[in-house]
């Protein structure tokens, strides 16, 4: 997408107008969105974008520009505007560094698509859509059903002043079904949404008929639950998209851009038991096609798997490069942004607590009375300090250790930190499950996940 | 690109495609400081450009949007118009409304987007 003598000119350029450091972020992608509502095609977009992002580091002040001009003058235009902006013409050094020799990273295609999305036509596309409705189609109560197909190909090169040059192209797809359910003027809805870093290959890993049907179970589910009850009591979260509760109340407070800050509750407490010992809590940007994989970050660095908390112990933050910079704790590949329009900060990739050595059943096991939160909503959580409420999509009731009657309108509420040493047991079913989170960097895919994870008391808000 | 580059070839290029097209061209300038306890943490400087692109084919109403000046995007906006069963054209002349309907639910790429900090949702 770039020339390598016009970004070693932006770079020089750069060293000589005082920065400490300098990247790009070239990008150029394909978005793609279809939905449809009622066995018909209700919207259909592409989108083309290209677009290269410049920062600079002067210490750790941070300057970024973005542009669409591609070429050498426009690179170094948009330089120029930083280079003014932050004051620092004043400091030429021109000459003081030498040639940049770039190493050049290629990508090994461990997310690459089996099946490109390029393969088949759109009306095939369109087709796994209406599959997918039709799934839905399973009761007479389902009054709506709105099935949505979204398709990204993103191809970024990230290269800096010290010699980083990775190219790589990210292909991602999801299939999204919302099915309302009506009955004697009750609405309620349900959902899923499966998503990876695949091309069409997903609609074999989720079947689209499956997908619809499981959303619109939920919703009827929900059609007969009745009012959750309040109060204090057990709660077993459930796998998968249940890890979103950890991610919002926890995750969050370890990426670097809050604990630099000391916003976060979490800052400063490495090597310090912040879990019960049941609590093994990863964030892993190299799982084979998940939603947040990639084999490089955004600041074009190799990804890892981090453990961040291991048997209840802190053991190490998410580290974008600023952050490092700000508190010396080791990069972890973990600096993302949405797109070239965003500078990278801290942020997760695919966070879940691991799997522990119960099976579902014993978490069940002696609860005389409680709440199994089997798909979780939305919620808030309140950054720094990990405080959450959170919505229950699909909730029963727990009775002498056996999974009742459905509730709905239970909403979980808490501080993550105090919640994590409550977890008592976690069993072995881990599931993952993908979404967007958003931060100062913008939109970024994550998957969130966990195995059901029983904690010992939750306050739970609900209307009975 | 500029405005009248866009103009000409998206315009010859709808013609060899066969289908009829209206252009929206945008064109935005954007400078953000962010600064946090009296210090300077982020500026942000940014120039962008792009065509919001309806098309009229077999009857058909299709979108896309492009920064790119390459007939890639009048091709998808041709199969969008074929997929979908919505019949329509172009309407007479008016200006298309400049608000976000030629990104049509993708955030318009050239608009300032505030972070949305929490809650997480699914799109």
């Amino acid at each position: 997408m770039l020339e390598p003598e016009a970004v070693e000119s932006l770079f020089k350029r750069a060293l000589s107008g005082g920065a400490d450091f300098a990247e790009v972020y070239a990008e150029r992608s394909l978005r793609r969105r279809m939905k449809v509502l009622s066995g018909r095609l209700e919207e259909a977009l592409s989108g083309l974008e290209y677009g290269v992002g410049i920062r600079l580091f002067f210490g750790t002040e941070v300057v970024y520009a973005y542009t669409h001009d591609l070429t050498k003058k426009g690179l170094l235009e948009a330089l120029e505007t930083l280079l003014r902006a932050k004051g620092a013409l004043g400091r030429v050094d021109e000459g003081g560094r030498g040639g940049l020799d770039f190493r050049k990273r290629l990508p090994q295609g461990l997310h690459a698509p089996k099946v490109p999305l390029s393969q088949k036509d759109k009306r095939y596309h369109l087709e796994r859509l209406l599959e997918a409705e039709a799934g839905a189609r399973i009761a007479p109560e389902i009054r709506q059903v709105e099935a949505s197909l979204l398709e990204w190909e993103q191809e970024v090169l990230i290269a800096n002043t010290e010699g980083v040059w990775a190219e790589e192209k990210w292909v991602r797809t999801r299939l999204f079904v919302l099915a309302v359910a009506e009955d004697g003027g009750e609405v309620q809805t349900g959902y899923a949404g499966p998503g990876k870093s695949v091309g069409l290959e997903l609609f074999e890993l989720y079947p689209p008929r499956a997908v619809g049907e499981k959303a619109a179970r939920q919703a009827l589910t929900n059609l007969r639950a009745r009012p959750a009850p309040a109060g204090t009591f057990p709660v077993v979260v459930g796998p998968g998209f249940g890890g979103v509760l950890f991610h919002e109340a926890v995750g969050h407070l370890l990426e670097t851009t809050s604990v630099a800050k000391k916003a976060s509750v979490l800052s400063d407490k490495l090597g310090e038991t912040i879990a019960s010992p049941a609590v093994t809590y990863i964030d892993d940007g190299t799982l084979p096609h998940a939603w947040g994989s990639t084999e490089v970050d955004d600041e074009g660095r190799p990804t890892e798997r981090t453990v961040l908390i291991e048997g209840g112990v802190l053991k190490a933050y998410m580290v974008d490069r600023l952050g490092h910079l700000l508190t010396g704790y080791p990069l972890s590949g973990s600096g993302r942004r949405q797109d070239y329009t965003f500078a990278p900060t801290s942020r997760m990739r695919n966070t879940f607590i691991a799997p522990g050595r119960h099976k579902p059943e014993e978490l069940f096991q002696g609860i005389e009375f409680g709440l199994y939160a089997k798909e979780m909503g939305g919620g808030q959580v309140k950054p720094g300090s990990g405080e959450y409420n959170f919505a229950v999509q699909e909730g029963y009731l727990i009775r002498k250790g056996r999974i009742e009657e459905p509730v709905r309108g239970a909403m979980l509420v808490g501080k993550g930190p105090e919640t994590l040493k409550k977890v008592v047991a976690v069993a072995d079913d881990w599931e993952n499950a993908p979404g967007m989170c958003g931060s100062l960097s913008g939109a970024v895919p994550v998957e969130v996940g966990q195995p059901q994870v029983l904690v010992s008391e939750m306050v739970v808000g609900g209307r009975a | 690109m500029t405005k009248e580059e866009a103009k000409r070839y998206l315009l010859s290029k709808a013609k060899a495609l066969g289908v009829e097209a209206e252009l929206l061209f945008q064109e935005e300038r954007e400078l953000s400081l962010r600064a946090r306890n009296g210090a300077l943490e982020e500026i942000k400087e940014a120039r962008q450009r792009g065509v919001g692109l309806r098309v009229v084919a077999e009857g058909r109403v299709g979108y896309a949007y492009t920064k790119e000046l390459s007939p890639r995007a009048l091709e998808e906006a041709r199969e969008n118009a074929l997929l979908s069963g919505k019949t329509g054209s172009l309407p007479g002349g008016g200006p298309w409304e400049a608000t976000t309907s030629w990104a049509r639910g993708f955030p318009p790429p050239s608009r300032p987007r505030r972070p949305r900090p929490w809650p997480w949702r699914a799109p």
